[in-house]
């Protein structure tokens, strides 16, 4: 995104809407910061500019910048990535009871870099998909993240995306639920290292009695499980009990 | 994947704030899922529901381009539909017609894990699976204060601004906004409409 600067006023009325703080005033010119910028287009679709002064760059269609605007405006779809179309992840546990992607004993997780509010460079992503890579996760394979990666055997990043900043970006993991130790000390270890946040989820299937199978692996190693959560409720049709 | 997850706040600011998902899997019932979906939009607005939206549509109940006709309009794309609650009989209504409807579209519901699984076994349903949130790593400090995340963390694209929350605070000291008013310009930008709107003018109504 970028301002004209024959039009702006300088009222100065745009700048609460940034949600990566980019746009800002500096002797009287507002301006967005083009490195900064995420693309998510908020500002140009609800920043109250009295002269229409916002406006789209040249360079938001074109790769690799294209990427900030698919993986930060989650009205377009993610067709450079080479992604499922839409959203930043995958449809994972939503519809999970017709197509039984993640069974009993396995156990599906997302790491989603930037959230909430902070926005990622892909390069940091990177630190966290080299991790796991050393110790063999599959890396959900319909997700942009996943076709960004220029070897997924060694999680590392195409360099020519590296620099890329988003508004978020999700990792998706799936494996064995034996290995939840082993893949939580991972994550744990490498969090510290990050010059952004996660937010982090995981999936699994329930019990037949409501209970959840993972919950006292989890509490025994020390990670805390917040009280809400997203539930299949079980309603879609054929239904997949594996 | 995580979209309604990571909503923040205590467990007594998360009652009576419900997102719910209603999706089809392509190449298994998508194809045949247009009608079931407008069934559910219908059921889903007749209870009451608090925000709804497409962000593929860039439309919301917040900002005031989406209702039902517009939702009804939007499942020709059979993809599925959002929307959000603020009270925990009116989602455990739309639950109980959807199990009486019994139209196979998986259904999620985001919330308090003990209040949608007591929900669950009074409506008798038999939850699937179950995705946990596990809190936030990493560079902390770059967070805004928890008064602010709870507002932020409603939207599941991270598209409102720490900075919007704050006006829409200053906004209602000064009397320049209601609560209610300042709450629909916070929920605006959320392109998939699950900010709890009630919610949001509670919280800025106590400052």
């Amino acid at each position: 995104m970028r301002i004209d600067q024959q039009l702006c006023t300088a009222c100065e009325e745009c700048i609460p809407y940034c949600p990566v703080e980019a746009i800002g005033a500096r002797n009287g010119i507002v301006e967005i910061d083009f490195d900064g910028c995420v693309e998510c287009g908020t500002c140009l679709r609800y920043a109250p500019c009295p002269v229409d002064a916002i406006e789209e760059s040249p360079e938001t269609a074109v790769w690799p910048r294209v990427i900030r605007r698919e993986f930060s405006d989650p009205g377009v779809p993610h067709t450079s990535t080479k992604g499922h179309g839409r959203g930043r992840g995958t449809e994972e546990s939503k519809t999970n009871d017709v197509t039984g992607r993640v069974k009993r004993g396995r156990v599906g997780m997302g790491l989603e870099f930037g959230r909430p509010g902070v926005a990622t460079r892909l390069s940091e992503l990177e630190k966290m998909t080299m991790a796991l890579a050393r110790v063999g996760v599959h890396f959900e394979r319909d997700n942009p993240v996943t076709f960004l990666l220029s070897d997924p055997a060694t999680g590392k990043m195409r360099d020519d995306v590296r620099n890329e900043r988003v508004l978020s970006a999700i990792l998706e993991v799936e494996f064995d639920a034996k290995r939840l130790p082993e893949m939580v000390e991972v994550i744990e270890s490498t969090a510290p290292s990050l010059d952004t946040v996660f937010s982090w989820c995981l999936f699994t299937r329930l019990n037949d009695d409501g209970s959840i199978p993972v919950l006292k692996t989890l509490q025994e190693l020390g990670v805390e499980v917040r009280p809400n959560a997203k539930v299949n409720m079980g309603l879609g049709r054929p239904l997949v009990m594996d | 994947m995580t979209h309604s997850l990571h909503r923040q706040g205590t467990v007594e600011s998360l009652k009576n704030d419900y997102v719910m998902y209603a999706r089809s899997a392509k190449g298994i019932n998508m194809e045949t899922a247009r009608e079931k979906l407008m069934r559910i939009v219908e059921i889903a607005f007749e209870e009451g529901l608090n925000n709804s939206g497409s962000s593929y549509h860039r439309a919301s109940v917040a900002a005031g381009n989406w209702d039902k006709e517009a939702a009804m309009a939007a499942q020709k794309d059979t993809y599925g539909f959002i929307c959000c609650y603020d009270d925990r009989e009116k989602m455990k209504r739309v639950l109980e017609r959807l199990k009486e409807e019994d139209l196979g579209i998986s259904i999620v519901v985001s919330g308090l894990i003990d209040q949608v699984m007591d929900m669950a076994r009074e409506v008798g349903l038999q939850p699937h699976t179950i995705n946990l949130s596990l809190g936030i790593r990493g560079k902390k400090e770059l967070l805004p204060g928890p008064e602010v995340l709870e507002f932020t963390s409603m939207c599941g694209h991270a598209l409102v601004a720490n900075n919007l929350v704050r006006k829409a605070m200053e906004d209602v000291k000064t009397g320049a906004k209601t609560p209610e008013e300042a709450a629909r310009m916070v929920g605006t930008p959320c392109l998939c409409g699950i900010v709890n709107l009630t919610r949001a003018a509670e919280k800025l109504q106590q400052g």
